[in-house]
């Protein structure tokens, strides 16, 4: 007979260091309230670390806090603060390396260069914590990612915050994993991002006020559900897509950013009930881009539905809802009867000279684009949506429509 | 007399040179990411004044051979200091490719314009130490995604 025996140990304003050299693998610490100071503590075998009443983990910017280097760690109820920030070296609150079945959940890391750098790990789970990287130091440049996974495969991540950092979650190397009910604003660089990684999914999170998101150099991801909003600036992308093979992308919200939609260089991605509301341009596609669909979509509200850089784009645009259009449906099916020109006379110019942006909705504007509609001359033919909707399709949950 | 200054100056003016990057604003011009990471990066500046600037030594040299530039009409190749962060002469550096570095677009490679510095790393770290024709073939038969 075999007894698998565990011990429950209870720190209360212990070193922390001392009590984990003595446990066994599968014992279980309590830590108590209290303020610890942590240096690159390592903890080699299973263990689960329970924190009551958020006892703080403080690295006094002298180095990283945990490093994680066994299986089926599991960290909860903690905070960490205060690693050290450097030039040449990264560091990172807690470090995950070659970990199979790591938990992290209900933590909470404030001021702190990385929050999280997983490494070769298998299968962990990143669950309710809240990742503040505080104040933005020098735009970004110098805090780094909040969840950072590089080299990782099946790894959940599931309801956190993250805020203050310079990406939110980053993605290097990464397959087979999940990113769902997460907030990510107000990150120096990109909410989320993506490099490298195949076969990913992304659903129900909320990306507001980063630079971008952006998905680069990766085949085969699902990105639905989500909201982007409110992506602003010269570099403000709803969705970055730069290098990209086989993507879907539905029922996605994307409100007041600058480009709902890059494409560049983005193959075989179906963009499909999706809202853009607001936007300068719903969408942006790159000549170097191929294969893509754009169906059942609603574009409401943007200065610019499509801008495209070359006259002969490859994308098909089918069944959209735009409220730019200006056609008719005498035969009563739902569809409109012409076709709906999408790119826009200004936006060819505004591309060629971008000062021309000071005439936008001006008199002489819509007198340009006028000629532009009885005597097509510049604009590329191509990009156009022979059928579109009638109605809203999606916006405001207005689902009967979208079987059609 | 004071015009033809004035022209001087500003003729003056367009003579290329490089320009400091601002991390956190500047876009890279290979793969649009904003640069952000102060040891990597680099510049393409060219004899009409015009700079390009790149996040990762990668993508400038993809950028190059990618954009058929031709060698003439370049100015300087510029590539940032792993220790220091400064521009300095891409085809003087010394590059280094170690698994212990992560560049932004995952080349993994750090330039660094002294010697010594790049041995101190190689010492440390480990790795393949590299000029710029050896780093441009190298790049060149990468394929970008896996």
């Amino acid at each position: 007979m075999i007894f698998l025996l565990t011990f429950i140990r209870i720190c209360e304003n212990c070193n922390l260091e001392d009590v984990v050299s003595n446990t066994k693998p599968y014992d279980t610490v309590v830590v108590k309230k209290g303020v610890y100071f942590v240096k690159n503590l390592v903890i080699d075998k299973p263990l689960t670390l329970i924190g009551e009443n958020w006892p703080i983990l403080d690295g006094r910017k002298e180095g990283e806090i945990l490093i994680i280097t066994g299986d089926s760690v599991i960290v909860k109820g903690f905070v960490f603060k205060n690693t050290r920030f450097g030039f040449i070296k990264d560091f990172s609150a807690l470090r995950v390396k070659n970990c199979k079945g790591c938990v992290v959940e209900g933590n909470k890391f404030l001021n702190n260069m990385w929050a999280m750098y997983w490494e070769n790990s298998e299968g962990g789970v990143i669950r309710n914590n809240y990742i503040n990287g505080g104040e933005v130091k020098g735009l970004g440049t110098y805090s780094g990612n909040g969840i950072h996974l590089w080299h990782c495969k099946k790894i959940l991540i599931e309801n956190n915050t993250v805020t203050g950092h310079r990406d939110g979650i980053y993605f290097e190397f990464v397959d087979s994993s999940t990113i769902r009910g997460n907030i990510s604003f107000k990150n120096a660089r990109y909410g989320l991002h993506f490099m490298y990684s195949n076969g990913n999914e992304f659903y129900d999170n909320g990306f507001y006020e980063n630079g971008a998101v952006a998905v680069m150099y990766s085949k085969g991801f699902k990105i639905f559900h989500n909201k982007f909003e409110k992506h602003w600036g010269g570099t403000g992308y709803g969705i970055f897509l730069k290098d990209v093979y086989y993507g879907e992308i539905f029922e996605n919200t994307f409100y007041k950013n600058t480009v709902g939609m890059l494409f560049d260089n983005a193959n075989g991605i179906k963009v499909i009930n999706n809202v853009f509301l607001n936007n300068g341009y719903a969408l942006k596609i790159w000549a170097s881009s191929g294969n893509d669909t754009i169906m059942h979509n609603d574009f409401i509200g943007n200065s610019f539905v499509v801008s495209v850089n070359n006259r002969f784009v490859e994308v098909l645009f089918e069944k959209n809802y735009y409220d730019t259009y200006d056609g008719y449906d005498i035969d009563r099916d739902g569809f409109g009867d012409v076709p709906h020109r999408l790119v826009r006379l200004f936006s060819v110019i505004m591309d060629i000279v971008p000062a021309t942006s000071i005439l936008l909705k001006s008199p002489l504007q819509q007198v340009l684009e006028n000629i532009e509609k009885f005597f097509p001359t510049i604009i590329p033919s191509l990009v156009e949506d022979k059928r579109p909707f009638m109605e809203v399709i999606n916006y405001g949950n207005n689902k009967g429509r979208k079987s059609k | 007399m004071k015009r033809l200054l004035l022209l001087l100056s500003l003729t003056l003016s367009c003579s290329p040179k490089p320009q400091p990057i601002n991390y956190g604003k500047d876009a890279c011009d290979y793969c649009r990411m904003i640069i952000s990471d102060k040891r990597f990066g680099g510049e393409i500046v060219l004899k009409t004044g015009k700079v390009y600037k790149f996040d990762d030594v990668g993508c400038l040299i993809n950028f190059f051979w990618e954009n058929n530039i031709a060698e003439k009409d370049i100015a300087m190749f510029l590539v940032v200091d792993y220790k220091t962060g400064d521009l300095i002469d891409a085809t003087r550096a010394f590059y280094i490719q170690s698994d212990k570095i992560h560049s932004p677009m995952a080349y993994d490679i750090a330039a660094f314009k002294n010697p010594e510095d790049a041995e101190e790393f190689l010492n440390k770290n480990g790795g393949n130490l590299m000029n710029w024709a050896q780093i441009n073939d190298l790049i060149r038969r990468q394929s970008k995604v896996r």
